[in-house]
């Protein structure tokens, strides 16, 4: 389960090295390392109605790469509450742990 | 076993929250997270941002007027710990060029005046306020529209109309208002922003 942080201050630039996730230079794409039946969701921090991006749980390591590419780069805050309250009913969807 | 992966640069404004009860159930939150998955927070801060943003902009006179000079009022804000430096400026178009040096203290506000001038008359001017960029771009610039006009026009309603000045009751604004046109100079001569008309309660459509 990943949780992105896509608040104002995630656009920060400081010499060439840049906080947000540009295509291919994200250096946590390294976490996506999956092994066979391991599946991925996406919730992002912003103000958006809903912060839950892939809420069907996705097999499809690729698939989950190219729609963190799409996430846009936004200008707000970000609200922090909601987005953790949306991973905890994910995490509740979740099967539990054995 | 659910692996939760929160990548954040963990800015304080945004994980510092307000309140105590809030703090607490933010705790709380995290903790439930860890009896569910194996939590790991990932910093993607880095090194920390140079950061000077313009906060508002302001027109306190809401008109301009071509050729006089009018305010606008600009607020800056450092985020950073060290004073910064920066030249404030707008474009030049189509307002006359303006450009300041601001020096904002470490972590305070700022509030500038500039003086700006409008040299042709249009219907609606954008202005903008620009720094130098820095490592967060979007707050870099900041625009406004202010109406534009060469004169201002202002209707009298006159409830004792008199051909002297001194008995009609709008005769002493009229001329304060423009003093030369009320001399009867033509109007290039009027260095006032104001063309007053006059009109009785009964008939403004029609000025006298």
């Amino acid at each position: 389960m990943l949780l992105i942080d896509g608040s104002l201050s995630m656009s920060a630039r400081v010499g060439t090295r840049h906080a947000w996730i540009g295509p291919a230079s994200w250096p946590a794409r390294s976490f996506l390392s999956s092994g066979a039946g391991d599946t991925f969701n996406l919730c992002r921090i912003g103000n958006a109605v809903s912060p839950v991006i892939i809420r069907r749980p996705a097999h499809d390591r690729e698939d989950v790469l190219r729609e963190i590419d799409r996430l846009p780069q936004l200008d707000d805050a970000g609200d922090l509450s909601a987005s953790l309250r949306q991973v905890q009913d994910l995490l509740s969807e979740a099967l539990p742990i054995k | 076993m659910i692996e939760l992966f929160i990548i954040s640069d963990f800015q304080a404004t945004q994980w510092s929250l307000e309140t105590p009860a809030e703090e607490s159930q933010l705790r709380q939150l995290l903790q439930g997270f860890e009896t569910r998955a194996a939590m790991f927070l990932v910093d993607a801060s880095g090194p920390p941002p140079t950061n000077l943003s313009l906060k508002s902009f302001q027109v306190p006179e809401q008109v301009a007027l071509t050729g006089r000079p009018f305010h606008a009022e600009v607020t800056l804000v450092n985020h950073t710990s060290e004073d910064q430096t920066r030249e404030i400026e707008n474009p030049g178009r189509p307002v006359v060029r303006f450009s300041q040096p601001v020096t904002v203290a470490a972590g305070a506000e700022q509030k500038i005046t500039a003086t700006l001038k409008l040299p042709e008359a249009g219907s609606e001017v954008l202005l903008e306020a620009r720094i130098a960029s820095d490592s967060i771009a979007t707050d870099n610039q900041i625009q406004r529209v202010v109406a534009g006009r060469k004169h201002l026009e202002v209707l009298l309603v006159d409830g004792r109309p008199a051909p002297k000045l001194a008995e009609s009751a709008s005769g002493f604004v009229k001329l304060t208002l423009a003093p030369a046109m009320s001399a009867g100079t033509p109007l290039a001569a009027d260095s006032s922003p104001f063309i007053p008309t006059i009109c009785t309660s009964g008939n403004w459509r029609r000025p006298i």
